[in-house]
């Protein structure tokens, strides 16, 4: 599962350019059978299984494909790249960052002198491809750019960008992989531009209105050192979210995941997150309401270009949702 | 089928502009210029219709038989003031209606409620300032608006609480540069009268002057939910900061957009990240009909592109723009010659629509 | 049967605040609500999440629809971790942290199953043991503990995360009109929707009522999301609190307690649904302050105006002072007002409404 997860955490998705992601997913999923479909914002979906049976409930599952990146917004005359922020990128935390452009092209970011006391803000920073000027720069303004890392393995944990939400991907396709049969129809969704504040995740639930929304997402943890304190840790298991600052789970559906949990022998752990919040949300007020939860995979480092996760809680992920799937809700 | 009258001819655009933006639409109030954009699309129109929230949708019928529908938007509302309360001087407290900077209300006129009272922002004279106050934005709450009544029951003869004002300015055409308050986005509102009534597409073609864009792109989530189109347009005007750079700045890095560089395609604002393909094909069609165009920065801002584009299943939408400097102040400036780049980019652009315009 | 079109409100309103119901988890107040409104409705029934719906059906088809939206859900909060005994916790629906220090709290106890309630108070600094520094600072939720007690042990074996937390303050009568009681946001307009059910039995309508009880109002107005779009209302009037006057802040934001509801206007209500709601208050005789807002109402009526292809609405308002404290006051003559307002706009809605609602001035 690791060389799968590397190919995912590798490939190039910053919000609005999830176009290699979903190629990606639509290769994977159509050697499992699937049958997919891409609606007008470019979310990716697949029904298992398909069928007409009306009355059976409806579940959907989703993983966002983006991640958080950079947008070039000016580019002066002596080649260097002012950007955006795309997503929940904090600025000290580019400095000396390397992205990576659609077309492969590679920059460092660099910033102006600022006084030591005062944060640095986006204005103080800028790309530097090495151009000597501007008429040999290749990328244009409007291009993405996402952070440049390769995925590192030290034992059960993994190290990489984009394992927010790659992760989830990850754990869905595993979860199709694994569901022999059940009586739902289950939505596996993989949608656009969660990072930009849900934008993708509200269209693809309308599309399916389920009866049921479950987002698989990451979430940060309180096992740092002075970390904000938070009783969620790595290789603890999955979390199941109780509330986060976006939406609160709701109850009945929090029941049932920590009943499948139990029954698949997964350890797990409760969350509540104070500062963020996922697709859920936006899956929460489609249509006439959908009841809807989250299942987190731990995430030290989240947004940064070096998030850590634990293949002990992907893994309980997925058999807790395999579980949950295969029987009657 | 209803062809356009022959007996009312068209209004040239800046005589048009003139009267949309003389207009007093302050967002959740757009009577006065949904009266004029009912009387200038009505004979056009295949049907008219006023939804729930006050927005004018009007519909032109296609030509082919698939029944695709295409939706355009521009809003009639404009940022201003609601008075809060009426004091026992007679002054009126107000509150921001829309992204207003209090700083452009002090010492301007405005005109109050319905039947447009002549109302002025006063500041303290600069001589009674304490210490640095001369240097500090001044507040909402400070501000007073003043319509020369001395008394609490001389003003209420007058205004309400809930009555709406905005600044008075009067139209002028500066010569190729169109200069007035509310250009954002009496001009779009402008355009897209002009698109809809000189244009039938092979679509059904909804042109929705939407409300309270100001106010969080309301008017524009029902009407895209009400047409659930395949493809959305907006049409709006956008800040121009071409301003030569400031001391200590060898490069104005943020000018936005440009004035007399053309329409602006829009790529990523705060509120979208707009669709890369259906830009393109925009850009392409301006560059094949030699039709100025810009890309405004990424950046800031939103339009109704935000309200429509995660309405039912998910509605690709680009937004086209005309570069405006000073929006959201007494006067802005517009180029002419940008309005007119932004109408045949935009019926060009939508004539050759692809047939899925998500996928083009 | 004989209508019953009494009900004692100020109990009625004091049995809501009693009862739990913090966003997201509304089942105790939901269910207290199904069993005071089944005999005043022809049909009970709700969204997917949790909004109870009390339906009139109109004498007669075609027949308008209106939605009557008040949110039953409380603010409070959550325990998000254990330490030593103590259980630090999480705001639900957002609380003034001013007012927590010393205040008195219940626990709904989950780990031993089902739900004990364990009574508890918010730790708080005596000034004695201050440093200079925390004297001048709001002490942050995240440095306050509910202390229930008990051992380390005797927590950890009844508490764990996620467990809800409510005030523990009981409802006052203060004086002969006011009531004081936490949740009165919002519990006072439902129990104005209750009132105008009531009033509503034996009456026959010309338009349908769906009164909703909604959830998660305090976390987003989901509940008034999903219930707008599922109802298709052809008007919707949200019934929420607004402020009574006290020191503080502007005076035209706050109404006196006893004046009568506010019934509101500006771009986020329909200009006619509130010149609807004048014209019925002033024909009854019922005492209505006008409320403007410049912008958004904070309210149920955000979410409903712009569901599917938008909705009219109006906005009635109970003023209520120290908005979630534990300590709301109301004035018992504004809830049953606002109740006799909703009946009686109710009762005049007919098949020539939804044409001025056509009239955006």
């Amino acid at each position: 599962m690791i060389a799968l997860i590397n190919r995912y955490v590798t490939a190039f998705g910053p919000s609005g350019n999830e176009d290699a992601v979903r190629s990606l997913l639509q290769a994977d999923l159509k050697q499992l059978g699937a049958d997919t479909q891409i609606d007008p914002l470019g979310n990716l979906s697949c029904v298992h299984a398909p069928g007409k049976d009306k009355n059976r409930t409806r579940v959907l599952l989703m993983a966002h494909m983006d991640e958080i990146g950079v947008m070039v917004s000016h580019i002066d005359e002596r080649g260097f790249c002012r950007f955006l922020p795309l997503g929940g990128v904090r600025a000290p935390w580019c400095v000396g960052a390397r992205v990576r452009f659609g077309n492969g092209t590679i920059g460092t970011i660099g910033a102006e002198p600022h006084e030591a006391s005062t944060a640095l803000k986006f204005d103080d920073l800028y790309i530097d491809l090495g151009a000597d000027d501007r008429s040999a720069v290749n990328v244009a303004v409007g291009d993405s750019a996402c952070f440049d890392r390769p995925l590192e393995a030290s034992g059960q944990r993994l190290i990489a960008k984009s394992l927010d939400d790659r992760i989830g991907c990850v754990v869905l396709l595993e979860t199709l992989r694994r569901l022999r049969s059940t009586p739902h129809a289950v939505a596996f969704v993989f949608s656009v531009q969660e990072e930009m504040g849900l934008r993708g995740a509200g269209a693809a639930a309308f599309g399916f209105d389920p009866h049921f929304g479950i987002a698989v997402d990451v979430t940060r943890t309180g096992d740092t050192p002075k970390a904000r304190p938070m009783e969620v840790a790595l290789g603890k298991g999955p979390a199941i979210k109780l509330r986060d600052s976006g939406m609160i789970a709701d109850p009945a559906l929090v029941r049932r995941l920590r009943a499948a949990a139990d029954h698949a022998k997964v350890a797990y752990q409760l969350e509540v997150l104070e500062h963020g919040t996922t697709d859920a949300r936006a899956i929460q007020s489609a249509r006439s309401g959908v009841p809807a939860g989250c299942i987190s995979i731990p995430c030290r480092y989240v947004h940064t270009p070096s998030e850590m996760v634990d293949m002990r809680d992907v893994e309980g992920a997925i058999r807790l949702l395999v579980d949950l799937l295969g029987r009657k809700l | 089928m209803k062809r356009a009258s022959a007996t009312k001819p068209a209004m040239a655009l800046p005589a048009l502009i003139r009267q949309l933006s003389e207009a007093v639409a302050v967002s959740g109030d757009e009577h006065a210029v949904r009266s004029l954009v009912l009387q200038a699309v009505q004979d056009s129109a295949d049907k008219l219709e006023v939804d729930a929230l006050g927005t004018v949708l009007a519909t032109r019928t296609g030509t082919s038989r698939r029944r695709e529908r295409v939706l355009a938007a521009a809003h009639m509302d404009e940022v201003g003031v609601m008075i809060v309360s009426i004091e026992s001087d007679g002054l009126l407290a107000i509150e921001a209606v829309g992204g207003l900077d209090p700083r452009v209300l002090l010492g301007k006129q405005l005109w109050v409620g319905r039947q447009r009272l002549p109302g002025v922002v006063g500041a303290t004279p600069v001589h009674l300032l304490k210490d640095d106050e001369e240097k500090r934005p001044v507040a909402f709450d400070a501000l007073r608006l003043d319509i020369g009544a001395g008394s609490r029951e001389a003003a209420a003869k007058l205004v309400q609480p809930g009555d709406r004002a905005t600044f008075a300015t009067s139209f002028r055409n500066l010569g190729g540069t169109l200069r007035g308050k509310a250009l954002d986005d009496r001009v779009g509102v402008a355009l897209l009268i002009e698109l809809f009534r000189s244009s039938r597409f092979e679509f059904d073609f909804t042109a929705a002057f939407t409300v309270q864009e100001e106010v969080g792109l309301r008017g524009a989530q029902a009407a895209a939910f009400a047409i659930d189109p395949v493809a959305a347009l907006v049409l709006e005007v956008t800040p121009a900061n071409d301003l030569p750079p400031q001391p200590g700045e060898t490069e104005n890095v943020r000018y936005n957009t440009r004035l007399g560089h053309g329409a602006a395609l829009s790529l990523a604002d705060s509120s979208t990240l707009y669709p890369r393909a259906l830009v393109q094909h925009f850009a392409a069609i301006a560059v094949r009909d030699q039709i100025p165009f810009q890309y405004r920065q990424p950046g800031g801002g939103g339009n109704d592109s935000g309200g429509i584009q995660r309405r039912r299943s998910g509605i690709p939408v680009v937004a086209l723009s005309v570069p405006g400097r000073y929006i959201h102040s007494p006067a802005a400036l517009v180029r002419l010659s940008d309005v007119r780049a932004a109408l045949q980019l935009a019926r060009a652009a939508l004539s050759e629509l692809p047939r899925r315009p998500a996928r083009a | 049967m004989a209508p019953r079109t009494n009900i004692d409100l100020a109990a009625h309103l004091v049995e809501l605040c009693r009862a739990a119901g913090l966003s997201g988890h509304e089942a105790p107040v939901r269910s207290l609500l199904r069993k005071v409104w089944r005999p005043l409705v022809d049909e009970l029934s709700g969204d997917r999440i949790g909004s109870l719906w009390g339906i009139r059906r109109a004498a007669r088809r075609p027949a308008g629809r209106i939605l009557l939206a008040a949110h039953m859900d409380s603010i409070g909060m959550l325990v998000t971790r254990i330490q030593d005994g103590f259980l630090f916790f999480a705001e639900i629906g957002g609380i003034d942290a001013r007012v927590l220090p010393g205040a008195l709290v219940q626990v709904h106890a989950t780990r031993a199953g089902g739900s004990t309630p364990l009574a508890g108070v918010i730790t708080s600094r005596p000034p004695h043991v201050q440093t200079a520094d925390e004297k001048r600072k709001v002490t942050p939720v995240p440095e306050l503990m509910v202390d229930l007690g008990l051992s380390a042990a005797q927590t950890a074996s009844r508490v764990q995360i996620g467990d809800l937390i409510v005030f523990a303050q009981p409802p006052v009568r203060l004086g002969s009109d006011l009531l004081m009681a936490p949740a009165l946001d919002n519990r006072a307009s439902i129990a104005a929707l209750t009132g105008c059910l009531a009033q509503l039995r034996g009456h026959a309508l010309q338009w349908d009522v769906i009164a909703a009880a909604t959830v998660q109002e305090e976390e987003g107005f989901a509940g008034a999301y999903s219930s707008a779009f599922a109802a298709h209302p052809d008007a919707a009037i949200a019934i929420d609190v607004t402020f009574g006057r006290q020191a503080g802040p502007p005076e035209w934001k706050t109404f006196k307690l006893g004046e009568g509801p506010t019934v509101s206007f500006g771009p986020n209500l329909h200009p006619q649904m509130g010149a609807a709601l004048m014209e019925v208050a002033a024909s009854n005789a019922i005492s209505c302050p006008r409320d403007v807002m410049p912008l958004h109402s904070g309210t149920d009526a955000y979410a409903m105006q712009v569901s599917r292809a938008g909705i009219p609405c109006g906005l009635v308002s109970i003023p209520l002072r120290n908005m979630h404290t534990p300590v709301e006051v109301v004035a018992l003559a504004d809830v049953e007002q606002a109740a006799q307002l909703l009946a009686k706009f109710v009762l005049a809605l007919d098949r020539k409404f939804r044409a001025r609602l056509k009239v955006h001035a």
